[in-house]
């Protein structure tokens, strides 16, 4: 065997490893399949991150209502607001600085959104989207 | 006190739901009480709605002198037939057929010589044309029921909702009257129901101030068969107070603002409330206690009382009205035929339909969801994303022209240049959405087959604000600047604020 067929069987064979290896290249969801079941000689398996709530995305309802619930005195400032003037109010105390947060309610007393962003900062990160 | 009964929590989160703006208290007043009316306003003014009157409020002023008028006179006339003495029933029944027959013809009116003599002929003129001038008012406003068929199409016609009912009138339980010609009797008001039921179905609160209304089984039927959405029906088991005792209006705020702290206190609790912690609340207002005109309230229907499958069912109507209302915002959001643009101040129709996306049942807990409940919740999540960029699409819109400033010029060029007649208008934040939706198509179409490449650079530019979405999940640890945002098709939350891009990048 002369050296040029070697280098293009060792060329070959190098192709068809990295091909095997873009080919076989799995992602699952932890939550539903174990990585290790799909562990095998020239397969790469990873897990799909989770995905978790934007801080910008809107609540739900109910995540809404227990964060505001959290925060004394609020009920009273909020009970004329709508579902979307909820909404806002609850994405706008997670994204936003309180200086700029104030100017958007100057009527609720500094404290209280100061005490609804600590809540939604403590409540963040356990979001993870179902 | 009468009955006091709980719901299970979720239903009770929907009856809840906070009052928009756009909601108003709409009352009945058939005998024109300006006290009672003021009691109204007060609520609405501390909800931030805005009371509506049937029949007309500018009546009053006709109304209230003449009723002054007729009982001083009914008071000096049992006075005189007494003697001083406290006048009997027949006596009260005599007046009041004069009364009736005086303001009706006048001095043509001869039913009782002694009592015509007693009034004399001005007096008795007087008031047959102070009771004139009210009758032809309302004969030229038309019957109660035409009038608050009337009023539903018009408050339906400007998308706000009736958030509470008050009735105020003279009653035998279900009959109401007034004593001019107003009267609006059980049978109409089970037309108006199916005629026009959103003055039913939307009420949260329902105040009857007429006698024997909460009285079984007249309760029965206000609450099963023509308000059975209301989170507090209130009113009075035998005797209802007289429109100008004090504890009349007072019944109003008193009922109205408890039934609102406890709508407040019932969603912040997501659970039912105690019974006996209810049942001390509405012992300890002053209008409830009073021997001679107890109150009756029923804070929350109970499934005992003849209503089985309240919950499931309402939680199926809450998506049914979803699904219908997200079929009429066709006319706002269509992505081929849009017919309105997204209202400018408040959000109207599409406010009300983003509270009816928060505010309903969650998927699982409805029967006709709960097959696909996690498809349901994901429409949900896509349309509230939506429809809030719709609501602020003057915003969007100017965001998006300042932020893609350098990339729409040169995009208009290439469109120029190769031979495009449609374009795009400016979008400098008072742009149609309509006018926008119809340019972006109308190039789309002229790209079609003629430039794939410049068809897919436009869409790319354009897709975002062409399709408003919002994206409600990122990877963990994930963190998508404005740019990732908007190479998936999606629009920054943030731009919904106005001025938020201050330059181009």
């Amino acid at each position: 065997m002369n050296i040029s067929i070697l280098f293009s069987i060792v060329t070959l064979l190098f192709t068809l490893h990295a091909t095997a290896e873009e080919t076989y290249q799995v992602e699952v969801d932890p939550s539903v399949y174990p990585k290790k079941a799909f562990e095998q000689k020239d397969v790469k398996v990873t897990n799909i991150p989770a995905r978790v709530k934007r801080p910008d995305a809107l609540p739900s309802r109910s995540e809404r209502e227990s964060a505001f619930s959290l925060v004394p005195g609020l009920d009273t400032d909020i009970a004329n607001m709508d579902e979307l003037d909820r909404d806002l109010l609850l994405v706008r105390a997670r994204t936003k600085q309180l200086k700029e947060l104030r100017k958007f309610y100057p009527d609720i007393e500094e404290k209280k959104l100061s005490i609804l962003q600590n809540v939604l900062q403590k409540k963040s990160g356990k979001d993870t989207a179902k | 006190m009468g009955f006091l009964r709980l719901f299970p929590a979720a239903f009770l989160l929907f009856f809840a739901q906070a009052a928009t703006a756009q909601d108003v208290i709409l009352m009945v007043n058939m005998n024109y009480s300006s006290e009672e009316l003021k009691a109204a306003e007060e609520m609405a003014a501390a909800r931030g709605q805005r009371v509506e009157m049937v029949p007309p409020r500018d009546l009053i002023s006709t109304a209230e002198p003449m009723f002054l008028k007729r009982y001083t006179l009914e008071a000096e006339l049992l006075r005189q037939l007494s003697g001083g003495q406290p006048p009997t029933e027949q006596m009260r029944s005599r007046v009041k057929v004069a009364m009736a027959g005086i303001s009706r013809v006048g001095n043509a009116w001869n039913g009782d010589p002694q009592i015509v003599g007693m009034m004399g002929s001005s007096r008795i003129s007087d008031l047959h044309q102070s009771a004139q001038r009210m009758y032809q008012a309302e004969q030229r406003n038309g019957d109660i029921y035409d009038q608050l068929k009337r009023k539903a199409i018009e408050l339906k016609g400007k998308g706000e909702k009736v958030d509470s009912i008050i009735f105020s009138s003279h009653a035998d339980g279900s009959n109401l009257t007034g004593e001019t010609t107003n009267r609006l009797s059980s049978n109409e008001l089970t037309r108006l129901k199916q005629e026009q039921p959103s003055l039913f179905d939307s009420p949260r609160h329902v105040l009857l101030l007429g006698c024997y209304n909460m009285t079984k089984p007249n309760h029965r039927s206000w609450r099963n068969d023509l308000f059975p959405k209301a989170s507090m029906i209130a009113g009075f088991g035998i005797k209802a107070p007289s429109r100008f005792d004090q504890k009349s209006s007072n019944f109003i705020r008193q009922t109205m603002g408890t039934a609102d702290r406890l709508d407040r206190e019932m969603v912040l609790a997501g659970k039912p409330l105690d019974p006996q912690y209810l049942d001390g609340i509405f012992k300890s207002l002053n209008t409830f206690t009073t021997a001679k005109h107890p109150g009756v309230i029923d804070y929350c229907y109970s499934v005992t009382e003849g209503q089985p499958e309240t919950f499931t069912r309402n939680c199926d109507v809450q998506w049914r009205d979803l699904y219908e209302k997200k079929g009429k915002m066709q006319a706002y959001w269509s992505l081929t035929e849009p017919r309105e643009d997204p209202p400018t101040v408040s959000g109207g129709d599409l406010r009300n339909f983003y509270n009816t996306l928060q505010a309903a049942c969650p998927a699982e807990e409805t029967p006709s969801e709960r097959n696909d409940a996690r498809a349901a919740e994901r429409m949900r999540v896509t349309m509230r994303e939506n429809v809030i960029r719709l609501i602020f699409w003057w915003n969007v819109q100017s965001n998006f022209s300042t932020h893609r400033q350098g990339e729409i010029e040169a995009m208009s060029w290439r469109l120029r240049s190769a031979g495009v007649r449609a374009s795009i208008p400016s979008l400098d934040g008072s742009t149609s959405r309509v006018e926008f939706v119809k340019s972006y198509n109308a190039v789309e179409r002229e790209l079609r087959g003629k430039s794939p490449t410049l068809l897919a650079d436009f869409q790319q530019l354009y897709g975002p604000v062409f399709f408003l979405r919002g994206e409600d999940t990122v990877a963990n640890g994930e963190k998508l600047s404005v740019e990732q945002t908007l190479a998936r098709n999606a629009i920054p939350f943030n731009w919904i604020e106005g001025s938020t891009v201050l330059k181009h990048r």
